[in-house]
């Protein structure tokens, strides 16, 4: 009897030996990058810092996690659960009718963000610069809603309660544009991550530049905007997105990954975050790396154009004579200012989620573009983001 | 440091299981020492500082035990140790788990503008403090010896098991044990299962519940149907019944893996018959505490009139409603608990033969005290209980209701089962019954891995994990 006891505290003490030891071996890269994160906060003190920097990397960095997170959305699924939480409820994942993944948000008041964009409009018409504030739709439909019958999201709410009070802002809605032309969530959206695809982002930027020749009379390059013009690629069953990550492959399914390079030739020079880079569109703008298919689908493919959300990226395309496009944006405009950089001399792209070096008012003043566009999803409608990525220096 | 994270369960617990049965083995003095240290840092994890506290707690009561046990045979002074040591660490509860409510208290009765502090409550301040009061009044009392080293005192006092959440371990309890313990396969064994029952019931059963009920809880109360009231406070009953005793399993789990048997501290609360049969049940080890340091001290129930009873039993309920929490809430919850079981001493309520109905009787009870104690303000809880009982605009079913229990209806059966001793004691009657002993222990020897397993899925996801301890 004891020996058999011996053998039960055994496989038990071995269990978590072998989980904690493999989760050091494997992770420990990852481990050591939450940690320096945390560290450098110089809010916090080192001790609590370094506690909490070390908790967060080994829950990310756990041995076989998505093994893990898939049989837990097995379980979910097993339930029949349309809810999946998160210990951040804001990460909680629902579940459509259409099978599609998708967090909410809350109601939030636009007024201080509308009063902040009519402003900036207003100003850069005093400096002769036309400004376009492009709505990108959000993953839930208006017109015909996916959501649970209990469920309710905010994002068309706010986004609309922004729009009306959008006074004196030309405003391209890229949700009425997708109604005309009955084009579907599920084509434009991907299954498991909150981001659009990139046919979305390619058909938005068509959108963006024929509102911007109508509106201010923007020239841009036409080979751009041709679909015909583009070479396409797929990774399929290649994609986990960030709430698929959440729920894993069996509860909400996989998504094939798609990108378009240009036929044409290109030569751009790309300064990112003060580093620079020349070359064409696929050495210059498009990492490779992030579509290898030796890696895994949790890889985030959507930031195979640019890598990453970057303060500020400066984009001169040599073989484009005119037009200088200043581009606001959060994480939707990673595919889109690819494409858009295609068509214009110089595009200039600033995420003010991160961009702290000047106002943005300085950065006009200073740089003095044609035009400036504004593209940002309703996720980005909150309180946090309401401090950054709507104030403009003004 | 919590045990349902992974830093616990899989560094921690194995680096201390190892440093105490292999670096420090056969060196008992030694082994203490090391599960001291452990225990220190285990509650540095969570806020460095309050370290600090924990030690001025062990040392101040280690003095205090040598104070009392020298004052053996000398009342007065043996009043004046007990008194000093209550003024001391009732003076630290009351600094950092009191001060701020009081102040804000006193600003908004007397309409004065007094500064209201920003304290941090260092987490388990109650139950340690209790634990030493009870060391210092038993070695006044002569139950037990004052012990000559405060490392032992702090090893008593902090041991990580029961530390942030308890059970409140007597010293009575754990002194021999201290020195003499017995480690055995065994033993551990049983600490391991116990640990993984724990274990389960916090993540998979009440960690979902307390999703229904933060959710419901922080609605206006006037956006809250008579369903969807209901339902909450049921789930709060299962959260906070899965949470406290899962933790309670864990803490004895784990002391049994070092060779410590903690007394138990639930027995099936919700099958009980009577409120003061569900407190025999719930939270057993601080009703003890009370009924020993406090009630009986008082008189307890020998005493001469009713009105002194009734005043004895006021006393320790308010006491021990107000031990939760520093919020009108817990005060009147104890005193809403003073209401119903002063009134089964007198009636003899316990003695009665209603059948269902007292089973009606304490649930109803039940359902209506969680609401009191989840809430953040008394406003709330009384217009939440207003909701219980008269629809709203929408009547008595809301899309809510219908959406929890939609969701977490396999969560809700499962908790309602293992609410009671039911699989208990359907698996004592298997060991009894035809089956042949090889097969009930190779159930439970898979059962127990594949609940692990599932418990580890939900808690490496990172599902919702609340830690509900921190006011206490």
């Amino acid at each position: 009897m004891e020996r058999v006891e011996k053998i039960k505290i055994g496989f038990f003490v071995c269990v978590l030996v072998s989980l904690g030891v493999l989760t050091l071996c494997t992770g420990y890269r990852r481990l050591g990058e939450c940690v320096n994160a945390s560290i450098r906060n110089p809010e916090v003190w080192w001790a609590k810092a370094f506690i909490a920097g070390a908790d967060n990397g080994l829950n990310e960095a756990f041995f076989e996690k998505e093994f893990f997170v898939n049989c837990y959305g097995s379980l979910q699924k097993l339930q029949g659960r349309q809810i999946v939480t998160d210990v951040d409820k804001s990460n909680t994942v629902y579940l459509l009718s259409s099978g599609l993944l998708t967090f909410t948000s809350p109601r939030f008041d636009m007024s201080r963000c509308a009063g902040k964009l009519n402003e900036l409009s207003g100003w850069l018409e005093q400096q002769g610069i036309g400004m376009l504030y492009v709505q990108t739709p959000p993953k839930t439909r208006q017109e015909t809603p996916d959501l649970p019958y209990w469920l309710t999201d905010y994002h068309h709410f706010n986004t609309n309660d922004l729009l009306e009070q959008l006074t004196a802002v030309k405003v391209l809605d890229l949700r009425k544009e997708l109604q005309k032309e009955q084009i579907r969530t599920v084509d434009f959206f991907y299954k498991t991550d909150h981001h659009w695809n990139t046919d979305a982002a390619f058909w938005a930027c068509g959108k963006t530049v024929t509102c911007l020749g109508e509106s201010f009379g923007f020239s841009f390059d036409s080979r751009a905007c041709h679909i015909d013009n583009y070479t396409r690629h797929s990774l399929p069953a290649g994609f986990l997105g960030s709430q698929g990550k959440r729920v894993g492959e069996i509860y909400g399914g996989i998504d094939d990954y798609e990108w378009l390079l240009p036929r044409f030739e290109t030569d751009f020079q790309v300064t990112i975050d003060g580093a620079e880079a020349s070359g064409n569109f696929e050495t210059t703008i498009f990492l490779k790396e992030k579509v290898d298919k030796t890696k895994k689908p949790s890889t985030n493919r959507y930031y195979a154009y640019f890598g990453d959300d970057h303060g500020e990226k400066i984009i001169i395309n040599k073989r484009v004579e005119k037009g200088r496009v200043l581009l606001l944006q959060d994480s939707f405009g990673i595919p889109f200012s690819a494409f858009l950089a295609l068509g214009v001399h110089e595009l200039r792209v600033l995420d003010l989620r991160s961009f702290r070096e000047q106002t943005l008012k300085e950065y006009v003043s200073d740089w003095k573009p044609d035009v400036v566009v504004l593209l940002y999803n309703p996720m980005s409608y909150t309180k946090k983001r309401e401090h950054t990525m709507f104030e403009f220096g003004l | 440091m919590l045990f349902t994270s992974i830093i616990f369960l899989f560094f921690f617990l194995p680096a201390v299981l190892f440093g105490y049965y292999v670096v420090f083995k056969d060196k008992r003095e030694a082994q203490t020492a090391f599960l001291f240290i452990a225990s220190l840092f285990f509650y540095a994890w969570g806020e460095p500082w309050f370290v600090a506290v924990m030690l001025l707690s062990v040392a101040c009561n280690w003095y205090f035990g040598k104070a009392a046990s020298k004052a053996r045979g000398d009342q007065r002074r043996g009043r004046w140790v007990l008194g000093c040591m209550l003024a001391f660490n009732i003076s630290i509860l009351f600094v950092f788990k009191y001060l701020v409510f009081a102040i804000t208290n006193l600003n908004a009765l007397l309409h004065v503008n007094l500064p209201v502090p920003e304290i941090i409550l260092p987490i388990g301040i109650s139950f340690f403090t209790f634990q030493s009061i009870s060391y210092v009044i038993d070695i006044h009392r002569g139950t037990v010896n004052a012990q000559e080293s405060p490392l032992k005192v702090g090893f008593y006092i902090a041991f990580f098991p029961q530390l942030m959440a308890g059970p409140i371990v007597r010293y009575l309890t754990i002194a021999d044990q201290i020195d003499h313990r017995k480690e055995s396969p065994q033993l551990f064994s049983e600490g391991v299962r116990r640990f993984l029952y724990g274990l389960a019931k916090k993540v998979l059963l009440a960690n979902p519940m307390a999703e229904i009920v933060d959710s419901v809880f922080a609605l206006p109360a006037s956006e809250i149907s008579p369903a969807l009231a209901w339902l909450g406070s049921l789930a709060y009953g299962f959260q906070i019944f899965f949470d406290f005793s899962g933790y309670s399993d864990m803490a004895i789990g784990l002391a049994r893996m070092f060779g410590f048997r903690f007394e138990e501290n639930f027995n099936y609360p919700f099958i009980a018959r009577s409120v003061s049969d569900f407190w025999r049940r719930w939270h057993i080890s601080l009703g003890a505490w009370f009924r020993d340091y406090l009630y009986f001290p008082l008189g307890g129930s020998r005493v001469k009139s009713k009105t002194r009873l009734i005043f004895n039993l006021f006393v320790v309920w308010a006491l021990t409603g107000i031990w939760h929490g520093a919020n009108w809430t817990y005060l009147t919850w104890g005193l809403y608990c003073f209401v119903f079981l002063t009134f089964e001493k007198l009636s003899g309520f316990e003695k009665r033969r209603l059948g269902l109905l007292k089973y009606l009787y304490i649930h109803l009870f039940l359902l209506i005290g969680w609401v009191i104690v989840r809430s953040d303000n008394m406003p709330y809880a009384i217009e939440y209980l207003g909701r219980m009982f008269s629809p709203v605009s929408g009547g008595w079913l809301d899309v809510n209701a219908r959406m929890y229990f939609e969701e977490y209806k396999y969560v809700f059966l499962l908790a309602a089962l293992f609410s009671t001793p039911l699989l208990s004691n359907l698996k004592d009657k298997a060991k009894g019954s035809l089956l042949s002993p090889r097969a009930v222990y190779v159930s439970g020897a898979v059962i127990l891995p594949l609940l692990f397993f599932v418990t580890l899925t939900y808690i490496i996801k990172g599902a919702y994990n609340p830690f509900i301890y921190f006011k206490f």
